[in-house]
C-alpha cells in the first residue's frame, strides 16, 4: 500500500464517491487481517480458487460462487474455518459436490465460516468446497487506507469500481483464509458486468463472454496471487499495450487499462514510464515475477494498491518534480517486495514498504543522478517519527503496524536499506536483497516461485552474503524506536564519538569524518572512536550522509511550532 | 536581497507587514527617484564622494524626519555644479556650499536630482562641501524589502520599529546622495536622534550615545566605505546580545545582535548561537570577514530582511525549516563578501551578489549537515529557473531592470546564479574556484585582515580571473551560462551500441566536458568541439552526469513546469 500521509490523499479523500451505507456491517473480526489462524488453516494447502462473481453496480451488490480447493498437508482435520464477510448472505455450501446444511455444517459468526468437513482429511487429501454468497459488500472508507469497495463514476457518467483490501483482507468479498501464508496456488476469475463496461484483473486474461442479456463475463487466472491481490476493477476502460523484451531472454506484455475520458496525452506519458520502471528493477533486484501473465496497471478511482499484475493506478497523472510517477513506481515496486515476496506476519511488512521505498531514490539515482536520490533520501528522513520500533518481534496485524510504526515502515524502513547498502557495499547488498525476493541470488525467469520471508531472514541472507553478523545493525534500526546517535565530546584536538541507541547494545558502525576537506573513516569498534582536529579545522560528520542517525536539526524541524 | 519568488517568504511577508502609512503623502516620489544606479552625471562622474556626515531626527508620531547632510567631495575635473540625490517628498530648507548659503535661485530638485550651480566653477583638486538641510514625510515603502523605502511599524511592547529598505530604490528616499554604486562615500557618519524609549543599531562603529535635553537620544556611528544602500535607519526597543568572534586569520571581531526586547530569549540564543558557525563557514570558504574592525552586526527588523552591511537587517522571526540554520541571517550575511565587500560595477552584474551569495547556502548545508543537504536545496533551486532572459545583458541597467522578470533575469540572478556557481565549481575543481572567489571579493589570491578595501567588479573582471587562475578560456563558459537565455541542452544519440552527445548552446561553442556512468563506471567524454561519442555494451544502464554536476536543459524540470503552468491555469 501507500503511505497514509501524502498531501494527496487529502484530495483523494475529497474526490471521493459519496459513500453508501450497507445494512449490515462488516465484524471487527472481518475488518482485520493477517490474524492469528485457526489450526486447521495452519495445516492445509489452499491450492486453486475459482471466483465468479456478478457485480451489479446499480445495487452496489455482488453475487458470487466460490470453488475452492484445499489439501491437508501436515495434519488430519475434520473441519476448516475460511474467513467471509457477514454482510453476506450464504445460500449454499456444498462440499465435494454435497450440499452442507446451515448451522449443522456450516456456520459464519463473526466471519470466521466455520465448515464441518463431515470426516477426517487425511494429510494427502482434498476438498473442494464450494460456496453460493451474495450481498452489499463493504464499502470503503477511504479507499486504500481504509478499504472495501470503491462506488464510483466516471467523468463521462460510467460506473467504476475498484476494491482495495489490503488492510481489511480478501474475506471482505470472496471466502479465504485472510492470511499471507495462506495464498492460493491459483485463482481464477470470471467477472461478469454490465456489456460495455471492462473488467481487466489479475494473471492472464482468458477471454470474456457477451452472454447476449447485457452482462458480460470476463475471465481471468492468476498464479500465486497474493492474499490481498486478487482485485476487481471495473470501468469503461481502454487498454494500451505493449510487449516488454526482459533483459532475461522473456517477453511478456505491458498493459495500461485507463478511463476513456482520459487525455490521451498523459496516458502515453504515463505508459512511456513502465519499459524504463522494468529496466530499473530488472537490472536492480531480478527478472519481474509474472513474466508468464503480464506487467499490468489499471486507473482506479482510488489512489493506489499493489494488486499483483493489475497494479492500481489513481494518480490522476500527476508530476511533482520527481521524474516518474511515484505512485506508479511504488505499486510497481511492490510486485518484488509484497507480492513475489510476501512478509511471514505483518510485523515484517516493512519488507513490503521500506524496501519497496527505497527503490523510489534508487530510481531517482538511476534516471537522473545522485542529486535526486539525495533529495528523496532527505524527504524520507524529514518524515521520521521514531515512536515504535519497525519490527517488534512478535505477531502484529496490519492494523497494529499502522497504528504503531505507522509511515516508519516506509521511510525508516528505506533509509536502514540505505545505510545497510553503503554500510556493506552494492554487490553484497544487491545479491542480499534479491536473494531475499526469490531464494536465490540468480534468478531466472522459470526457476522461483513466490515466497514468505521475515525479517530474521533477511539478517541470516546478509549474514550470509557478508560471512559477517549484521544482527546489531537491524537491531540497532529496526527492533528500536529511537534511532542510533552518534554523540560527539571534544577535548582539545581530540574529538570522541560514541554510539547511544535505544536499548543500549553494542553498535558498532563505522563513520566517515571529514576534516579541513579530508576524509577519514572511524572504525567505531565497540561503539566508539576518536579522531584528532588541527586547530581551526573544519569537521563533517558523515559527508556522504551514509548513515541514518539521530540529526538535532531534523528533529527540531518536525517539533516547529508553526507545523 | 532576498528573492521574491519564494512564496513562503512573500506571503509571510505580507501577513507580518505593519499596517502601511494610512495617510498618503500628497507627494509622490518620482520615478526617477524610485530607480537605482541609473547613470551619473558627468559632474557626479567628476568628483570623489569622501565623506558624509548626516544627522537624521526621526519623528515616529508624525512619520516623519528632519535630515542635515554634509557631503566632502574631492573635485576630479573642473565643474560647474554638483549634483546629489534627494527624494522630492522632502523639503529642503537650506543648501549651503563651503558654508556659504547657496542662493535658492541656483539650486533646484525638479525630480529628485539636487542642482547646485557654482558660477565660478570648481577645480580640479577642490573638496567643496555640501551641506542640505532636509525635512519631510519619506516615501513608506509599499512592500518592503521588494518595493522599499520606509517601514513604520510598532513592537509588541508598543514602542516605534522603524527600518529602511532601499535597495531597490536607493538612498536618496533617506539622505542626499549619489545614487549610483559607483559612488559609495568614503566614510559615513550617522547621527539617528530618535526618542527616548528606542534605540537606533547602526552601521559601522559605535561613536556613543548622546541624551537630549528634549528627551530624545542620538546615536552615533562611523562607516567607511558603505553600500549606497547601507542600512541607515533601525529605529526599536532593542536589547543587544554581544560576543567576540576569535577570527582564525588573527583579529577579533565583536558580533552583535539587537533584537526587539519582547523576543523569547530561547530564540535569542539559538539565533545568535548561528552567528560563530556562519563566520567559521564564510572566513573558512570565502576569506576574512570584511569589516572586522568595525562589527558583525544584525539587527531585527519589522521587514524580511536586507544586507545592510554590518547591520544586516533580520526579520525572518526565527522560523525553522528543514535545512538546519537559519535562511535569512545566512542569506544576508553572505553579502558581507557579495554586494558589500564585492559591489557591481552595476546592476546588471548583480548575479555576483545574489547568485554567489546564494550558492552559500548549499554550500552550508554541505559544511554543517553534509552532501545530501547541499543536493536537497540544489535540486530546489533548479526547479524555479526560467531562463527567459540572459543573467547579465551585457549593457548597464537599473535594479529594478533586472528585477522585473518582463524584462529582465529576475529570480534567475539568484537561483541560475547558484547553480552557475556550483557548475563553475564542478568544472574547475574545488582550488582554482575558491582563488578565483577570492580574488573577485577581495582583488587578491590572499586577503588578510587590513590587506584588501571593498571594491568593485563586473562579470567580465569575474570571467578573466578564472582565465588567468585556470591558465584557460573559460570565456565559452560564461557566454552560455551568463549571456544567453537558454540553458545548454546535451543531445544523445543512439545508433547501435554508440551514444553520441552533443551540446545544443544557440551555436555558442561549449566544451563541457560530461562525465557518464556505463554499467557503473564513470567515464568523462571531453567534448571538444561540443560533441562526444561513447560506445554502450548490450544491456548496461546510461547515466549522464551521475552527480549531477551541470547544469542544463532537463526534460524533468520543463515537464513539471508546464505542468504547475496548467494546474494554476485550471484553478
Amino acid at each position: 500500500m501507500l503511505r497514509a500521509l501524502v498531501s494527496a490523499l487529502a484530495l483523494l479523500a475529497v474526490a471521493s464517491p459519496a459513500l453508501a451505507q450497507t445494512l449490515r456491517q462488516s465484524t471487527p473480526f472481518t475488518l482485520q487481517s493477517g490474524q492469528e489462524r485457526a489450526s486447521e488453516q495452519t495445516q492445509v494447502r489452499f491450492d486453486q480458487a475459482d471466483l465468479s462473481i456478478k457485480v451489479i453496480p446499480d445495487q452496489r451488490r455482488i453475487e458470487g460462487v466460490a470453488i475452492l480447493d484445499f489439501t491437508a498437508m501436515t495434519g488430519t482435520i475434520d473441519r476448516l474455518p475460511l474467513e467471509l464477510d457477514t454482510v453476506f448472505a450464504i445460500e449454499s455450501i456444498a462440499l465435494d459436490g454435497v450440499e452442507l446444511h446451515p448451522d449443522d455444517d456450516w456456520r459464519n459468526d463473526e466471519g470466521r465460516l466455520a465448515i464441518d468437513l463431515g470426516r477426517a482429511l487425511e494429510p494427502g487429501q482434498s476438498v473442494r468446497i464450494r460456496i453460493a454468497y451474495s450481498g452489499q459488500p463493504h464499502v470503503a472508507e477511504r479507499a486504500p487506507w481504509k478499504g472495501g469497495f470503491v462506488w464510483s463514476t466516471t467523468p463521462s457518467g460510467e460506473p467504476w469500481i475498484a476494491t482495495a483490501v489490503q488492510g481489511e483482507g480478501c474475506d471482505i468479498f470472496w471466502p479465504c483464509i485472510d492470511h499471507p501464508l495462506n495464498e492460493p496456488g491459483r485463482v481464477d476469475l470470471h467477472i461478469t458486468v454490465p456489456t460495455g463496461l471492462v473488467a481487466p484483473s489479475n494473471g492472464r486474461f482468458l477471454g470474456s463472454e457477451d452472454h447476449g442479456d447485457g452482462w458480460t463475463t470476463w475471465n481471468w487466472t492468476a498464479a500465486n496471487p497474493n492474499t490481498y491481490a486478487v482485485a476487481l476493477n471495473i470501468g469503461p476502460y481502454e487498454e494500451v499495450t505493449e510487449t516488454y523484451h526482459s533483459r532475461f531472454g522473456n517477453s511478456f506484455p505491458m498493459s495500461f487499462w485507463h478511463l476513456k475520458s482520459d487525455d490521451p496525452a498523459k496516458v502515453a506519458a504515463l505508459f512511456a514510464e513502465f519499459k524504463p520502471m522494468l529496466d530499473f528493477y530488472e537490472a536492480t533486484v531480478g527478472p519481474f515475477p509474472f513474466g508468464d501473465e503480464k506487467m499490468g496497471v489499471v486507473e482506479t478511482p482510488h489512489l493506489g494498491m499493489e494488486h499483483q499484475t493489475i497494479n492500481a493506478y489513481g494518480n490522476q497523472y500527476r508530476l511533482d518534480g520527481r521524474s516518474y510517477d511515484w505512485l506508479l513506481q511504488h505499486e510497481l515496486a511492490h510486485e518484488w517486495f509484497g507480492n513475489q515476496m510476501t512478509n511471514i506476519d505483518a510485523d515484517d511488512l516493512w519488507l513490503h514498504e521500506g524496501l519497496g521505498s527505497y527503490m523510489q531514490p534508487l530510481y531517482g539515482r538511476w534516471l537522473h543522478g545522485d542529486r535526486y536520490m539525495q533529495t528523496e533520501l532527505a524527504e524520507f528522513e524529514r518524515d521520521l517519527v521514531n515512536a515504535h520500533p519497525v519490527v517488534s518481534g512478535s505477531h502484529r496485524t496490519d492494523t497494529e503496524v499502522s497504528d504503531g510504526p505507522g509511515n516508519d515502515i516506509y521511510f525508516k524502513g528505506a533509509l536502514f536499506a540505505h545505510t545497510l547498502r553503503l554500510l556493506i557495499g552494492d554487490e553484497a547488498f544487491f545479491k542480499s536483497v534479491t536473494t531475499l525476493v526469490y531464494g536465490r541470488s540468480d534468478p531466472r525467469p522459470g526457476d522461483f516461485t513466490t515466497l514468505y520471508r521475515s525479517t530474521q531472514d533477511f539478517i541470516d541472507i546478509v549474514n550470509a552474503e557478508t560471512g559477517r553478523d549484521y544482527g546489531w545493525l537491524f537491531r540497532g534500526y529496526l527492533y528500536n524506536a529511537a534511532l542510533p546517535d552518534l554523540v560527539q565530546t571534544r577535548e582539545g584536538n581530540r574529538l570522541s564519538f560514541h554510539w547511544v541507541t535505544g536499548d543500549g547494545e553494542a553498535f558498532p558502525m563505522p563513520v566517515d569524518v571529514e576534516i579541513d576537506g579530508r576524509v577519514q573513516t572511524v572504525a567505531m569498534t565497540g561503539g566508539r572512536g576518536a579522531v584528532t582536529v588541527p586547530d581551526g579545522a573544519h569537521v563533517v560528520i558523515d559527508p556522504a550522509n551514509k548513515v541514518l542517525r539521530r540529526l538535532p536539526f531534523i528533529e527540531a524541524y518536525r517539533a516547529r511550532p508553526d507545523r | 536581497m532576498i528573492k521574491l519568488a519564494c512564496a513562503a517568504s512573500a506571503l509571510v511577508l505580507l501577513t507580518a507587514a505593519p499596517a502601511l502609512a494610512q495617510i498618503a503623502p500628497a507627494r509622490q516620489s518620482t520615478a526617477f527617484t524610485l530607480e537605482t544606479d541609473g547613470p551619473r552625471t558627468p559632474e557626479q562622474e567628476a568628483v570623489r564622494f569622501d565623506k558624509a556626515d548626516v544627522s537624521i531626527k526621526v519623528l515616529p508620531e508624525t512619520k516623519s524626519v528632519e535630515g542635515v547632510a554634509v557631503l566632502d567631495f574631492t573635485v576630479l575635473a573642473p565643474i560647474q555644479r554638483l549634483a546629489v540625490e534627494l527624494d522630492t517628498l522632502f523639503t529642503i530648507s537650506e543648501i549651503r556650499l563651503d558654508g556659504e548659503v547657496v542662493p535658492a535661485d541656483r539650486w533646484s530638485n525638479p525630480e529628485g536630482r539636487v542642482t547646485v550651480e557654482v558660477p565660478s566653477g570648481l577645480a580640479t583638486e577642490a573638496t567643496p562641501t555640501l551641506t542640505i538641510s532636509y525635512a519631510g514625510q519619506p516615501r513608506t515603502a509599499p512592500r518592503a524589502p521588494w518595493n522599499g523605502g520606509w517601514v513604520w511599524s510598532t513592537a509588541p511592547t508598543g514602542e516605534a520599529w522603524i527600518g529602511t529598505a532601499v535597495q531597490l530604490n536607493g538612498c536618496d528616499l533617506v539622505w542626499p546622495c549619489i545614487d549610483n554604486s559607483h559612488a559609495e562615500p568614503g566614510r559615513l557618519d550617522m547621527h539617528v536622534t530618535t526618542p527616548g524609549n528606542v534605540s537606533a543599531p547602526g552601521p559601522g562603529v559605535f561613536t556613543g550615545m548622546t541624551e537630549n535635553a528634549d528627551g530624545t537620544r542620538t546615536w552615533n556611528w562611523s562607516i567607511a566605505n558603505p553600500n549606497i544602500y547601507a542600512g541607515m535607519i533601525n529605529v526599536g526597543p532593542y536589547e543587544e546580545v554581544t560576543a567576540n568572534y576569535e577570527s582564525r586569520f588573527g583579529n577579533t571581531i565583536p558580533m552583535h545582535y539587537w533584537h526587539l526586547r519582547s523576543d523569547d530569549p530561547a530564540k535569542v540564543a539559538r539565533l545568535f548561537a548561528e552567528f560563530t558557525p556562519m563566520l567559521d563557514f564564510f572566513e573558512s570558504t570565502i576569506g576574512p570577514y570584511p569589516f572586522g574592525e568595525s562589527k558583525m552586526g544584525v539587527v531585527e527588523t519589522p521587514y524580511l530582511g536586507m544586507e545592510h552591511q554590518t547591520i544586516n537587517a533580520y526579520g525572518n522571526e526565527y522560523r525553522i525549516d528543514d535545512k538546519g540554520y537559519d535562511w535569512l541571517l545566512q542569506h544576508e550575511f553572505s553579502h558581507e563578501w557579495f554586494a558589500n565587500q564585492l559591489t557591481n560595477t552595476n546592476a546588471d552584474h548583480m548575479w555576483l551578489h545574489e547568485g554567489l551569495g546564494t550558492y552559500m547556502q548549499p554550500l552550508y548545508a554541505r559544511f554543517l549537515h553534509g552532501e545530501q543537504f547541499m543536493q536537497t536545496e540544489l535540486k530546489s533551486q533548479r526547479m524555479g529557473l526560467v531562463n527567459a532572459f540572459p543573467v547579465v545583458s551585457g549593457t548597464d541597467r537599473t535594479v529594478n531592470a533586472v528585477y522585473g522578470g518582463a524584462e529582465g533575469p529576475g529570480g534567475d540572478i539568484y537561483n541560475k546564479g547558484s547553480l552557475i556557481a556550483h557548475t563553475l565549481r564542478m568544472t574547475i575543481g574545488d582550488d582554482h574556484f575558491y582563488e578565483a572567489l577570492r580574488r573577485l571579493v577581495y582583488g587578491r589570491p590572499d586577503p588578510r585582515p587590513g590587506n584588501f578595501a571593498p571594491r568593485t567588479a563586473s562579470t567580465a573582471d569575474f570571467n578573466a580571473i578564472v582565465n588567468t587562475v585556470t591558465g584557460q578560456d573559460y570565456d565559452w563558459f560564461f557566454d552560455v551560462y551568463l549571456y544567453n537565455a537558454a540553458l545548454p541542452k546535451l543531445t544523445q544519440t543512439r545508433t547501435g551500441d554508440e551514444l553520441t552527445l552533443a551540446w545544443e548552446t544557440n551555436g555558442l561553442p561549449f566544451p563541457m566536458p560530461v562525465e557518464v556512468e556505463v554499467g557503473g563506471e564513470v567515464q568523462t567524454l571531453s567534448m571538444q568541439a561540443g560533441r562526444g561519442t561513447l560506445t554502450i555494451p548490450d544491456d548496461a544502464t546510461v547515466l549522464i552526469d551521475p552527480q549531477n554536476k551541470l547544469l542544463r536543459q532537463l526534460d524533468v524540470v520543463d515537464d513539471l513546469q508546464a505542468y504547475q503552468r496548467a494546474q494554476r491555469t485550471a484553478r
